[in-house]
């Protein structure tokens, strides 16, 4: 079947910015996930520093990252300029008293990521960031097919790299409720360009890079959303 | 004298210029193969193509990302140009240039082009000079190189660095050498409109031992501040080493058909082909740029935005081209001085002005695809144009197109 989808996307002419099965697949996992909104973007990496970008960090900005953990969660405030706030310890699991110490000793910190293999409490962590006006990004990995869902962040970020659920060769998955924050991740990866009618923010108010996902890895990535939809 | 399409006459073309991009067998045998392989991945075939790009382009490195507007980014962060430093760039080209420098939390300094290629003025660069400039970004506008000689003997004479922005310029060449090899790096980009398309995808040339190896450590994860994980599938790459067996033919093919258009335009009085500097010894032609004479058309009660809408209807694609960079609301946002600590100084520059606004206009490559014929076309619809001049003007005036 995906050979075939390929071959479909070959003939198009469509391999690229944004074509119908990066728009098709993204309504898809939005749809898996229970989200109201999903971005996919050239790998996951790229979708963590979009997030990051969306939520307006900047120099001199903290961005709260696990000691232990993906190495690109760790690395990722550097991005934007902005600064890690490392939180736990190296060998051990963020916990909510973490969190806590790292809100209340860093005045700066504007954004949480945390690395879902790396954290417990979840759930508690969320409602404290919440309360606290830090936005929270989780980052779930490959783990497309399991329990890790939106309800406990403002954005997971999910990956299409080897050993994922769903591989893609490389590819990433911003999921999330909030129109806002998608809309100025997706012109954050189209150079700075909004997607269709009801866009919160105009073309002109924002910059961008690009970090747009192929109709190859997107037609992978449909294909497989297609059949885990009809299972 | 015939009648004007735009006002109901036939026009001077009714069939389409070529398609883009065109596909082969061997593109559909090279996906099918990576994909039945299961290494779709960190595989042989993006190596290979690395390889091979590097040795067309007689560069030390070449290193394929997901495309030009990381590529550039990437080469700043490997430069270790960030916060508080300053960047020139020319104001007449894609955004990407601009979003690039702002990435990595740099102040761009927008620098004039020159009137008569549209690239960077290399004397305006140089007025722009501070002790917080770190490097010029010079842009191959369309596919055709800058001064790179001057540019060059510039960067070398201020300690800066010169990077060359050739997303649209695979396979152009200065003196009779492949841009790619040129300045500190260089970037191609390989979006699906481009000369080598793969969708998405970039191309960044360098032979800075140390710059290539500092980029790949933010690819793999290995560098100690930046992972960017902007690695291509093998799908990339794949298409990417298929389509790049047909670009040096049509790579000819757009030079002579763009010889051709430039000795028609030659013949008529209000419009001109591009300078090109004796230097350039292949323009990549991504776009057929050309520029009309404001001063002329004004004397004829003509702009040249409508000049291009009597053409569109004679059935050329002739399009107006860039805006300048720093009219864009969002460079004057509070995002861009959160983003470089700075506002970023947004006077307009007059050559850049009347290219944007009153002179430049574009074709797109695969026009340059067709034959002599499709170029007739282009300088018959023009040429047609002209001799209506006087009805244009008053119908279109009181319009105000």
């Amino acid at each position: 079947m995906s050979l075939e989808t390929l071959k479909k996307v070959l003939y198009s002419g469509v391999w690229g910015t944004i074509g119908p099965y990066s728009l098709k697949a993204a309504e898809l996992l939005a749809k898996l996930k229970g989200a109201n909104h999903c971005l996919l973007t050239h790998s996951a990496g790229a979708a963590l520093e979009v997030t990051l970008r969306a939520v307006g960090t900047y120099h001199g900005d903290g961005v709260i990252v696990p000691a232990a953990g993906a190495r690109i969660v760790r690395l990722s405030p550097n991005l934007t300029g902005a600064q890690p706030v490392i939180c736990g310890k190296d060998a051990g699991k963020v916990c909510l008293a973490d969190i806590k110490e790292a809100v209340d000793t860093n005045p700066s910190v504007k954004c949480a990521v945390l690395d879902y293999e790396t954290v417990c409490e979840l759930g508690k962590i969320y409602e404290y960031l919440k309360s606290a006006g830090v936005t929270f990004i989780l980052w779930a990995g490959g783990r497309l097919l399991g329990d890790c869902r939106g309800e406990y962040a403002d954005a997971v970020i999910y990956s299409f790299a080897e050993g994922a659920d769903i591989y893609a060769g490389n590819a990433g998955a911003l999921v999330t409720d909030s129109k806002s924050l998608f809309d100025r991740a997706y012109a954050a990866h189209n150079c700075g360009r909004t997607l269709g009618e009801g866009a919160t923010l105009n073309v002109d108010e924002a910059i961008g890079g690009n970090r747009r996902i192929t109709e190859w890895q997107a037609a992978l990535i449909y294909d497989e959303l297609v059949k885990l939809t009809k299972d | 004298m015939s009648k004007l399409a735009i006002f109901g006459g036939t026009p001077v073309r009714s069939e389409p210029y070529p398609g883009w991009p065109t596909v082969s067998e061997k593109d559909e045998q090279g996906i099918a193969q990576v994909y039945l392989s299961g290494k779709w991945s960190k595989g042989e075939v993006a190596a290979e193509f690395e390889r091979r790009f590097s040795e067309r382009t007689g560069v030390r490195h070449a290193i394929v990302t997901t495309s030009g507007t990381v590529s550039l980014e990437m080469i700043l962060r490997g430069l270790d140009i960030g916060y508080g430093d300053e960047v020139i760039l020319p104001p007449y080209t894609f955004i990407a240039t601009l979003s690039s420098i702002l990435a990595v939390s740099a102040t761009p300094v927008f620098a004039d082009i020159d009137p008569e290629t549209y690239n960077i003025c290399p004397a305006a660069a140089e007025s722009k000079i501070t002790d917080k400039t770190r490097a010029i970004i010079a842009v191959a506008v369309g596919g055709c190189p800058p001064s790179i000689d001057r540019l060059t003997e510039l960067a070398n004479r201020k300690g800066i660095y010169l990077i060359l922005d050739a997303a649209q310029a695979v396979g152009a060449k200065w003196s009779g050498k492949d841009i790619a090899g040129f300045g500190d790096a260089a970037e191609f980009s390989c979006q699906n409109t481009k000369n080598l398309p793969s969708g998405e995808g970039g191309i960044i040339t360098t032979n800075d031992d140390a710059l290539c190896s500092r980029i790949r450590s933010m690819l793999d994860g290995s560098h100690d501040k930046f992972y960017t994980d902007h690695n291509v599938t093998e799908f990339h790459a794949s298409i990417l080493s298929t389509q790049l067996d047909k670009l040096d033919d049509e790579i000819i093919r757009r030079e002579r058909m763009a010889a051709y258009l430039d000795a028609r335009l030659n013949m008529l009085p209000f419009v001109r082909p591009m300078k090109r500097e004796k230097e350039v010894t292949v323009n990549a032609y991504h776009l057929y740029l050309m520029r009309f004479d404001s001063e002329m058309l004004a004397e004829k009660g003509l702009t040249r935005d409508m000049v291009l809408h009597a053409v569109n209807a004679e059935g050329i694609p002739l399009t107006p081209g860039y805006m300048p960079l720093y009219s864009f609301q969002s460079v004057n946002s509070d995002a861009v001085e959160r983003m470089t600590g700075r506002k970023t100084d947004t006077s307009p520059l007059e050559n850049c002005e009347r290219a944007s606004y009153h002179e430049g206009a574009w074709l797109f490559q695969s026009v340059l695809l067709a034959d002599t014929e499709d170029m007739d076309d282009i300088a018959d619809a023009l040429e047609k144009v002209w001799e209506n001049a006087g009805e244009l003007a008053a119908r279109l005036g009181k319009e105000s197109v």
